[in-house]
């Protein structure tokens, strides 16, 4: 038996809508900064590189988490200019620039379609607005569109600290997370990429840690990491159905990094957290605040859904 | 290129690395398809790579990587959608809504999006298993063995399920243009 040909590489039996879909279909990837947030995280819950229990956390491990902060940092910038123009777009009609919101929230089509890396010039970005059509079509878009009249561009420094009702045992030690056994693991080096800005020099990562690591060079580096930790074992209380313990973690997490570079993250699952565990009015009340404060955040999404 | 007979992938970190890079968005797109709740679609992306970092050492050499990633992608859906439905959760008021970054997008025409928009809703109105095949025929290219494999079905049946998937894609797409369009009329002003 033989594969059929590929809808696409037949292109003659099909219609027009099917293909256009098809094309766009194929075309859908998560943007560049989604996928630096994703490894950002996925880097913290990798079994240290050290091999050691939690302490064992040699820099190299470290490199992924900080240069993906320092990427999601640069596409931030290069965010705030977008939503900007998106602003300027808004005074010409507001229903459109939130439309355009709206639907921009759907995902980003990779490179071969569209140049996601390069800034979108203001003109072409004008000429995408007005092309829209005013009438019924966009509509359904505008329904989910946020109704607040404020776009802002994103904020660049840590966020606001959300403080939250003492509602968990939070003085209690908690052990942040059972490093996974590793095996043969232990030379792996969770390098910072190639293509992403790094704040070290990937090439460099000692294939073993070193017994005493340096503690001063690597402070910051290393407290990004314990956040890090900290956030992702939050995470996986919440999902292993302990909003409390969860809490616990995210208040621990607050007061030792209370401007740290997950402080988004962190406000995001306490939000969850607190729904999970019952506080939903407290839960609303925040997500209000936190999307009212970060309106394009990565997290806004997600945060949404307690806010109503 | 030569692959020594333990997985490469397994060697250094930057292997690791090159395998996310790689396929990330296969694994994303794969798991939003097969339903995982779009408000942790980043976590369940993180759950595969886990997964993936995990089994490296297990995973054999002459086997295709994405069809062992579609294998987890299916299984990480799975619980997910499973967690789901026991937390009650609200699953997704429209199949693309909350994808994560608005930033980058003010780049896209709004077609495009249109277009997106439609073809996630298609996807969604066929059943899963249909859905599995049509997506990694169509969209993601692998052959009809590969799928067989991924799926762990006969070649016979994925051609039979591709053929069902086709008359129904096709059909619903334009059912759901129409929709999208008399919802607009109705919304509009």
């Amino acid at each position: 038996m033989a594969d059929p040909r590929r809808l696409l590489d037949a292109p003659a039996g099909l219609s027009e809508l099917e293909r256009r879909v098809l094309t766009a279909g194929g075309a859908a990837a998560p943007g560049q900064r989604v996928t630096r947030e994703i490894w950002t995280a996925l880097s913290a819950r990798l079994p240290p590189p050290g091999g050691g229990p939690t302490g064992g956390e040699g820099p190299a491990g470290v490199g992924g988490a900080t240069a993906g902060a320092a990427g999601a940092g640069a596409a931030g910038a290069a965010g705030a200019k977008g939503v900007a123009l998106l602003s300027i777009a808004k005074a010409a009609s507001i229903g459109l620039s939130l439309g355009v919101v709206a639907m921009a929230g759907v995902g980003v089509l990779t490179p071969r379609d569209v140049p996601t890396e390069a800034p979108l010039p203001a003109a072409a970005a004008f000429s995408v607005v007005p092309a829209a059509p005013a009438g019924p079509k966009a509509g359904s878009a505008f329904e989910r569109a946020p109704t607040e009249p404020g776009i802002e561009p994103a904020p660049r420094s840590p966020a606001p600290v959300i403080e939250r009702a003492p509602a968990a045992p939070a003085e209690q030690a908690i052990s942040v997370r059972p490093a996974p056994t590793s095996t043969g693991l232990a030379a792996f080096p969770l390098a910072a990429p190639k293509s992403w800005p790094a704040p070290m020099p990937p090439a460099t990562a000692p294939v073993a840690a070193p017994p005493n690591p340096t503690p001063a060079p690597v402070a910051s580096v290393t407290t990004a990491h314990e956040e890090s930790r900290l956030v992702a074992a939050a995470r996986d209380a919440l999902r292993g159905g302990s909003p409390a313990r969860a809490l616990a973690l995210l208040d621990q997490a607050q007061r030792k990094f209370p401007g740290g570079t997950l402080a988004q993250e962190r406000e995001a699952l306490s939000i969850e957290a607190l729904a999970a565990s019952g506080q939903r009015g407290r839960a609303r009340e925040l997500a209000r605040r936190f999307l009212s404060a970060h309106p394009s955040s990565f997290h806004a999404a997600r945060v949404r859904a307690f806010a109503e | 290129m030569a692959r020594p007979g333990s997985c490469p992938l397994y060697d250094t970190g930057h292997d690791f690395h090159a395998v996310y890079e790689a396929h990330v968005g296969f694994v994303w797109r794969s798991l939003r398809r097969l339903g995982a709740p779009e408000s942790s679609l980043n976590d369940a992306v993180q759950d595969v790579f886990l997964v993936v970092h995990r089994r490296l050492p297990d995973f054999a050499p002459h086997a295709k990587l994405t069809t062992w990633l579609f294998r987890i992608c299916l299984n990480t859906a799975k619980d997910y959608r499973r967690r789901a439905h026991a937390r009650r959760e609200v699953l997704d008021e429209g199949p693309l809504d909350a994808m994560a970054d608005p930033r980058e997008d003010a780049v896209l025409a709004l077609e495009r999006h249109e277009d997106l928009r439609l073809f996630e809703a298609s996807l969604q109105k066929l059943d899963l298993d249909q859905r599995a095949v049509f997506m990694l025929f169509e969209i993601e290219k692998l052959t009809g063995e590969e799928i067989a494999e991924a799926l762990e079905i006969p070649l016979g049946t994925v051609y039979s399920r591709l053929r069902l998937a086709r008359k129904a894609f096709s059909r619903i797409v334009v059912q759901q243009a129409a929709l999208r369009d008399s919802v607009a009329r109705a919304g509009g002003r």
